[in-house]
């Protein structure tokens, strides 16, 4: 077992961790971050990603005591209903989901490509996206969401 | 999963030291990608890992006299994303942008990708192309492979348990080219066929240098001397193309899978080595996925 | 105040929609199956003891707990011949033989693996023509007289086959339309086993509070859950309550009872709350989509006239039944096509196979046999030496022309669907130049025509007002994504000419939402629009009594509308609702709507009315195609499909993509693979591909069309265009090749070895 400190969503988190625990059991189960889903199990689908210190991982390939001392971001984080993101913004705006299973991790993938190529063209999107799969099949409304959010922030 | 303990060490004689106390038990963890997807699904149950990443320096990349030296712990986001990558081995940086998806290249590390060995993965063929040597750090100190003999076979490689790639240096300068991906299924399958084709020209135009390595095939990358040395001297045009595909294809010995059956990939070595050497040879410098 | 549909939305992208998977229960343990190796073996012995001895193990459950009456054992869609866990026989590998409880996941699993099993490995058969040979092994001995059958002439099993259901169409006389044709075209057309691959597993946790028991499930077919389980406790249904909250995605592995029989009774065991949840390994071999074979053989005139048409189809319908007679029904009606054929006679088997359960899957029944026909039609035309299109042309259903059923088809669009496809991608314009020398570049058109399901079917809406003038929809209606919860409160708004922002629609429990035949069959939008009108309109009536009595007239002198009621002797700007109510001193009023739709065929001739209104599509495909690789590249796609009524836009063009993404990987990429012995050899995500953003085309655009008049009736649009999306794609494949693939995937292997079988000389 490990004691760790996660720093999630802004917040400090002391845990006893085994040192083989991925961090997806440890936001979900532990954290209570349902946002945090978890789809292939093996780094394919993306439905589990969040954002350490800023970049995209998938948290069940993730230990959580390896992802101590990084900032960890969830859609929790992201915004609430109150304050959404401009990326939450966008999707809601283009309605960019269906059943939503995947939609917290394709969220923070495009908020962590807004961050990364905030001119991000067409074909750059489609292929920083792609990992993060929609079985509902969405791409063509979450293309378009992410093209709103990168005009917003072209624009701002 | 039962539990298993973490250490960090603060220096490579130390990881390489706790290794060596478990006898070929405990795990190095780097980017964790493969491992933590194995330790998840019950395929090991080492008693410890020894982090890598507590050891500091292990990711830097710089250019040291005429060679460029990646450290074992580089990302492939950061490799692809390295201004000194793309500006001296451009195949290397596009190559691995196109590993897996963002996730993985943030996590894996170049030193990870080629310690896995696995055969459906596109940096080991490009590294390999270029000549790349590991430095590798163990008990009894360091020594050098070429990339070529560190991956031996399916998930096997020439290192020993307590022994750990600390980097991977690639001459310089290095011949350009291109590295071609070929997945036959959805866009984010592993490859069917990864070739990289290098070359050099000669002031005349003819080529003076050319080097094709095909991935994802079999159980490491293939390089075929005879074949490549067609090249020197020759004027290139596709005959010549043509020829060395045929003889990789001759010599490659595929393994049938879901991406494509041994005979379909003996096929596309031959049509994606001559793709790649045509581009190669028109000056292109990239990676791509077809 | 927010609309259902932006609440709904916001806590989806906050990651706040409840999922079954979130459930969580004091006292709640956690199970794990044990699963059969097997595609056919006899259980000889189970033995849980060294599981037990693990510590945290809380029960363990085998067949021994089945058998002494208490509870019945088995379940199913259709013919109940699926046990809890195995009894005599495991039917597939993977089937479940036993199942462990304990304090934690991890626990369980380790416990399951300790689990004896004793097998004695039986003869198995895979494929559903050898399934259906004389002498071939039987997956159950024993159907007719052994398991529960609902009284049901379209289901038709036979002891001592494997055949599950035959359906029959026959209209005409094949066999003179043949001799009237001057050519006859005979092939086969095959497409394989799928898997749905929800990214959501699998759920189920059930509880028992005394006698009465809750099941929260991932399952589009509450009430039909709801009544199973009280089945196999043998109790009354109203001591079950089935609690359904969002679904992450379904497309048909989510109908009817899956793991919630396994959870309940391991509660019942247990004492305790149960949670059952699939890996996704399980979930490949839990649920598939029906491997299909299809034989087709037409005769046509010169001048282009189809006159008749003979189709054979066999369905592999995997261990147990679950739907498979509707699918065999289902498929054999829509058959032969949106085509105008005299002579028509079809044959479709759904066939017991060693494989696992084929259950519905988007596009039931009919993508298999749209992938035959549109092919089939395509290279009819070619052969003819005329326009695919033209040909369509010339042979398409119109308004009034009878279908295969002898029924009489009104509101078909089968014409404007083909000519909007066609000039999507500027069907008689020039092809688009090949991006490189060695590829060459093609264009496919197909439509197709498919039933609503479920028929015969009704659905139940309730309506609740209370004082403080708020509105509840009670449905029992699923929200798969597809936003079924958004579209109640918008017609429940239209239908009341209210504000949507003041209607609630609570998730579904069975305790209080009326009964519903299930979220299945792109039926729900249809069902529930009128089933709300109905109880709108009660409500109507209810609230001017209320007001007619209060206000000392006659209901007929009240008038409802805008959330006010205006009636003589009231406020002249009328009185809103609530204080209607409370001024009657009324508590809440409550109203009910039900629609339901009777259909019926004859299952040895097909004739009928085999769908309330039929489903029509139309798809378009550009492709170009690597000649040295055999690779297809999807370079342009276009999905048109007729809505009827559009009532929220963006996500009725979500079903279209959605459609669209399901069409092209199967077209492209998806297959579940078997070995030798019947295992599936790609049961996870690496291995098994799910189309990506970057597979799916930049140029996509899609049409719904809607009827010009005031009212139209809404279309279901959940799996419509599904089906038109392979056979366009392989059109387009044989239009820029010359080759024609009887086979999806059109994998670049099989491409690659068919152009090089057609050799040098062919052109494309």
């Amino acid at each position: 077992m490990e004691t760790i400190t996660l720093r999630v969503n802004g917040r400090p988190y002391q845990l006893t961790v085994r040192g083989n625990e991925p961090l997806l059991d440890v936001l979900r189960d532990r954290l209570g971050l349902l946002s945090v889903r978890e789809g292939c199990g093996i780094g394919i689908c993306g439905a589990c990603t969040v954002l350490l210190d800023g970049r995209p991982y998938s948290a069940c390939l993730t230990l959580a005591a390896l992802a101590a001392g990084r900032e960890i971001l969830t859609a929790e984080g992201l915004g609430t209903a109150e304050q959404l993101d401009p990326v939450q913004q966008a999707f809601l705006a283009c309605t960019g989901f269906q059943c939503s299973y995947c939609t917290p991790g394709i969220l923070l993938t495009a908020k962590a490509l807004l961050a990364e190529h905030p001119d991000a063209t067409d074909a750059e999107l489609r292929e920083y996206l792609s990992g993060n799969l929609c079985r509902c099949g969405s791409y063509v409304k979450i293309v378009d969401s992410v093209r709103a959010a990168i005009a917003r922030l072209r624009a701002e | 999963m039962p539990d298993l303990l973490l250490h960090q060490p603060r220096s490579l004689d130390e990881a390489c030291a706790t290794l060596a106390r478990y006898d070929g038990a405990a795990r190095a963890i780097a980017g964790g990608t493969a491992l933590v997807l194995m330790l998840r699904q019950g395929l090991l149950a080492p008693p410890a890992l020894v982090r890598l990443d507590t050891i500091p320096g292990l990711d830097t990349i710089a250019e040291v006299d005429g060679t460029l030296r990646l450290g074992a712990l580089a990302t492939l986001s950061a490799v692809a994303a390295s201004p000194l990558v793309r500006a001296r081995v451009p195949v290397l940086a596009a190559a691995c942008a196109l590993v897996g998806n963002v996730r993985v290249r943030n996590a894996a590390t170049l030193g990870g990708n080629l310690c896995e060995a696995d055969y459906a993965s596109d940096p080991p063929g490009v590294l390999v192309a270029l000549d790349a040597r590991v430095r590798i750090h163990g008990p009894h100190g360091a020594r050098e492979l070429p990339v070529a003999a560190l991956v031996r076979d399916f998930y096997e490689t020439a290192l020993a348990p307590d022994e750990l790639v600390t980097e991977v240096c690639i001459p310089l300068p290095a011949p350009t080219g291109v590295y071609l991906k070929y997945v036959t299924r959805s866009a984010e399958d592993r490859p069917c066929v990864g070739v990289t084709a290098l070359v050099r020209h000669a002031a005349d135009g003819r080529l003076a240098e050319a080097r094709v390595a095909v991935g994802a095939v079999a159980g490491r990358p293939l390089r075929l001397p005879a074949a490549e040395a067609l090249a020197h001297g020759a004027v290139p045009d596709e005959a010549l193309f043509h020829a060395i595909g045929q003889a990789y294809a001759a010599a490659a010995e595929p393994v049938s899978d879901a991406r494509g059956s041994a005979a379909y990939r003996q096929q596309m070595v031959a049509v994606f080595v001559r793709r790649a050497l045509r581009a190669a040879a028109a000056g292109q410098q990239g990676a791509w996925r077809v | 105040m927010r609309a259902v549909r932006e609440r709904d939305a916001i806590a989806k992208v906050t990651g706040q929609i409840p999922y079954a998977l979130n459930v969580t229960l004091p006292g709640m343990a956690h199970a794990r199956c044990v699963r059969s190796p097997y595609a056919h073996a006899r259980i000889v012995a189970v033995d849980p003891s060294r599981a037990l001895a693990l510590p945290g193990v809380v029960c363990a459950l085998t067949r021994d707990d089945l058998l002494d009456g208490q509870l019945f054992p088995y379940y199913g869609a259709a013919i109940k011949d699926q046990p809890i866990v195995a009894i005599d026989k495991a039917r597939h590998v993977g089937d479940v033989v036993a199942a462990v409880v304990a304090e934690e996941p991890e626990i369980a699993a380790e416990a399951a693996a300790l689990v004896d099993v004793e097998y004695e490995e039986l003869p198995a058969v895979f494929d559903p023509v050898e399934a259906l040979r004389p002498g071939a092994p039987l997956v159950h001995e024993q159907i007719v007289g052994r398991y529960e059958i609902p009284p049901n002439p379209i289901l038709r099993p036979q002891n001592g086959t494997n055949l599950l259901n035959h359906m029959k169409v026959r209209r005409g006389d094949v066999e003179r339309g043949f001799a009237e044709a001057d050519f006859v075209f005979e092939e086969v057309y095959s497409s394989p086993a799928l898997h749905h691959c929800a990214l959501e597993p699998h759920v189920a946790v059930a509880r028992w509070e005394a006698d009465q028991l809750t099941v929260w499930s991932a399952t589009q077919n509450p009430y039909f859950v709801r009544d199973q389980l009280a089945a196999i406790f043998r109790v009354p249904p109203e001591r079950v309550r089935v609690i359904v909250y969002t679904l992450g995605g379904g497309y048909g592995s989510k109908t009817y009872a899956r793991m919630e029989p396994l959870a309940a009774v391991l509660a019942w065991k247990a004492r305790r709350p149960v949670k059952v949840v699939l890996t996704r390994a399980e979930e490949f071999v839990t649920t598939t989509k029906h491997e299909a074979r299809v034989r087709i053989k037409s005769g046509v005139k010169r001048d282009g006239t189809l006159v008749a048409r003979e189709v054979e189809i066999h369905y592999n319908a995997g261990a147990y039944a679950d739907r498979s007679g509707t699918i065999a029904r289902s498929g054999g009606i829509g058959a032969i096509g949106p085509y105008r054929i005299p002579h028509v006679k079809v044959d479709a088997y759904a066939v017991y196979t060693n494989r696992p359960n084929a259950v519905p899957f988007r596009g039931l029944a009919i993508s298999q046999v749209a992938w035959a026909y549109e092919c089939h039609t395509d290279e009819l035309a070619r052969r003819l030496g005329l326009d695919p299109l033209e040909f369509r042309r010339r042979n398409l259903l119109h308004p009034g022309d009878r279908f295969a059923t002898g029924e009489v088809l009104e509101d078909i669009h089968f014409a404007e669907l083909l000519e909007d496809a066609a000039r999507a991608i500027d069907y008689h314009g020039p092809l688009p130049a090949p991006s490189a020398p060695e590829r060459v570049v093609g264009r496919g058109l197909a439509v197709i025509i498919k039933h609503m399901g479920s028929n015969p079917a009704t659905t139940r809406i309730d309506l609740r007002l209370d004082a403080a003038g708020a509105l509840t929809v009670l449905s029992s209606t699923v929200d798969i994504g597809q936003g079924a919860r958004a579209v109640l409160a918008r017609e429940a708004a239209r239908a009341l000419d209210i504000p949507e922002e003041v209607v609630q629609v609570p998730f579904v429990e069975t305790g209080t939402t009326p009964p519903d035949q299930g979220t299945t069959s792109s039926r729900s939008t249809f069902f529930n629009g009128l089933a709300l009108r109905a109880a709108a309109a009660d409500l109507r009536r209810q609230l001017a009594e209320l007001a007619a009595r209060l206000y000392e007239t006659t209901p007929e002198q009240v008038a409802v509308r805008g959330g006010r009621v205006f009636a003589p002797g009231a406020p002249a700007e009328g009185v809103p609702w609530g204080a209607l109510l409370s001024g009657a001193g009324v508590a809440s009023l409550t109203a009910s709507g039900t629609f339901g739709t009777q259909i019926w065929v004859d299952p040895e001739t097909g004739q009928g009315k085999a769908s309330h209104h039929w489903h029509q599509a139309a798809a378009a495909a550009i492709v170009e195609v690597d000649r040295e690789t055999g690779k297809l590249y999807l370079r342009r796609l276009h999905l048109a499909t007729h809505a009827g009524r559009v009532i929220d836009r963006p996500n009725a063009e979500l079903q279209n993509e959605g459609c669209a993404t399901f069409g092209l990987a199967q077209a492209l990429f998806e297959e579940l693979l078997f070995d030798d012995n019947g295992q599936v050899t790609n049961p996870n995500l690496a291995d098994y591909m799910i189309p990506a953003l970057a597979d799916f085309p930049a140029a996509f655009s899609t049409t719904l069309a809607e009827n010009p008049e005031p009212d139209p009736e809404v279309h279901g649009l959940g799996e419509t265009g599904l089906p038109a999306v392979p056979p366009a794609i392989g059109n387009a494949l044989r239009d820029a090749t010359g080759v024609r693939l009887p086979r999806i995937p059109l994998l670049p292997e099989r491409v690659l070895a068919a152009l090089q079988a057609q050799g040098p000389a062919a052109a494309s």
